[in-house]
């Protein structure tokens, strides 16, 4: 041993201490165990290689998950991303009907451009005939107060 | 789809350290658990670890060290999970005796002896104590290297092994002594 205890400079206590370090030397000389090698080595061998399987397996499953969730990823990705260029297109019918993947028609088209159109005549004239009536109510107001006026 | 050339590779490195160095661990391990077959199941880690890891290892030429330190981790691995408290015992102890056949009854009181006084030795001690004086016999390390192993400054160290020295040798010095 290249080390000494450090600690006691008396030699007294140093040799004592060397003393106890010698006795229980001696203890742990005569209890040594006894390794039967080859059974060790077999045992060690058969724990790493059933080490090395389990780590194999398992590098496989993670393998598989990693590809599922890849394929499923990619799936979906496919399913959503058409709407997203739907939503993302620009506003020019027939390359709406393009993008959305159907023929546009023209006569329906024609037919609910026609309808909207004669929405808003209907909505105008209406708008209209609320406005007209509202002047007459203002018209009548003042024609009242003039003849309360001239009353007086 | 193993390959048979690292297969004998393997086991021939094993094969090596369990030769040079096996009764070494073993005993270093059995000091501390105290419980043989606790003590071999470690073992087999050790040298697992140790060739997993073998590629971490600057080979020194202090094999033994390297072993001790993975085989001082996985104990004190072992230390802090949660299991039943086993007392010492000579159990533990007993079979560390070399087995040579058959022994006279005075060689086999001799060892009973001997066992006995070991344990209480060991109960005498505590953890870091153990493992000062077990890595230094056992690893035949110089103090700094223990501390390393150990993680702890080289004085605290220095005065584990001092404190377990004074213990051991009220009980083994001074009672054969007197």
């Amino acid at each position: 041993m290249s080390d000494s205890p450090s600690g006691p400079n008396d030699n007294a206590e140093r040799a004592a201490l060397d003393e106890a370090w010698a006795a229980f030397s001696h203890l742990l000389d005569a209890s040594q165990p006894d390794v039967a090698q080859n059974l060790l080595v077999r045992q060690v061998c058969g724990r790493l290689g059933r080490r090395t399987a389990r780590s194999r397996r398992m590098a496989v499953v993670l393998a598989l998950a990693a590809s599922v969730a890849l394929v499923v990823g990619l799936v979906s990705w496919r399913r959503v991303a058409p709407h997203r260029e739907i939503a993302r297109a620009p506003q020019g019918r027939e390359s709406t009907a393009a993008t959305a993947g159907f023929d546009w028609d023209d006569e329906l088209a024609d037919e609910i451009e026609s309808a909207a159109w004669s929405l808003g005549a209907v909505q105008s004239e209406v708008h209209g005939r609320f406005e007209r009536a509202r002047w007459v109510q203002e018209e009548m107001d003042e024609l009242e107060s003039e003849i309360e006026l001239s009353s007086l | 789809m193993n390959d048979p050339g690292r297969e004998a590779n393997q086991r021939e490195l094993v094969s090596r350290w369990v030769h040079d160095h096996g009764r070494s661990v073993l005993g270093y391990l059995v000091g501390l658990v105290r419980d043989r077959s606790a003590a071999e199941d470690l073992l087999q880690d050790v040298f697992c670890r140790a060739w997993q890891a073998r590629h971490r290892y600057v080979d020194t030429g202090r094999e033994r060290a390297y072993l001790l330190r993975i085989a001082d981790r996985l104990a004190c691995d072992r230390a802090r999970r949660p299991r039943k408290v086993m007392p010492a015992s000579d159990e533990g102890i007993r079979p560390l005796e070399p087995v040579d056949g058959e022994r006279s009854p005075w060689e086999t009181l001799l060892a009973e002896e001997a066992r006995a006084q070991l344990t209480s030795a060991l109960n005498m001690l505590n953890e870091p104590q153990r493992r000062v004086l077990l890595l230094r016999y056992y690893g035949d390390l110089g103090f700094s290297e223990i501390a390393e192993i150990l993680g702890a400054p080289l004085n605290t160290v220095l005065s584990h092994n001092h404190r377990a020295l004074q213990a051991l040798r009220r009980l083994l010095v001074e009672k054969n002594g007197s």
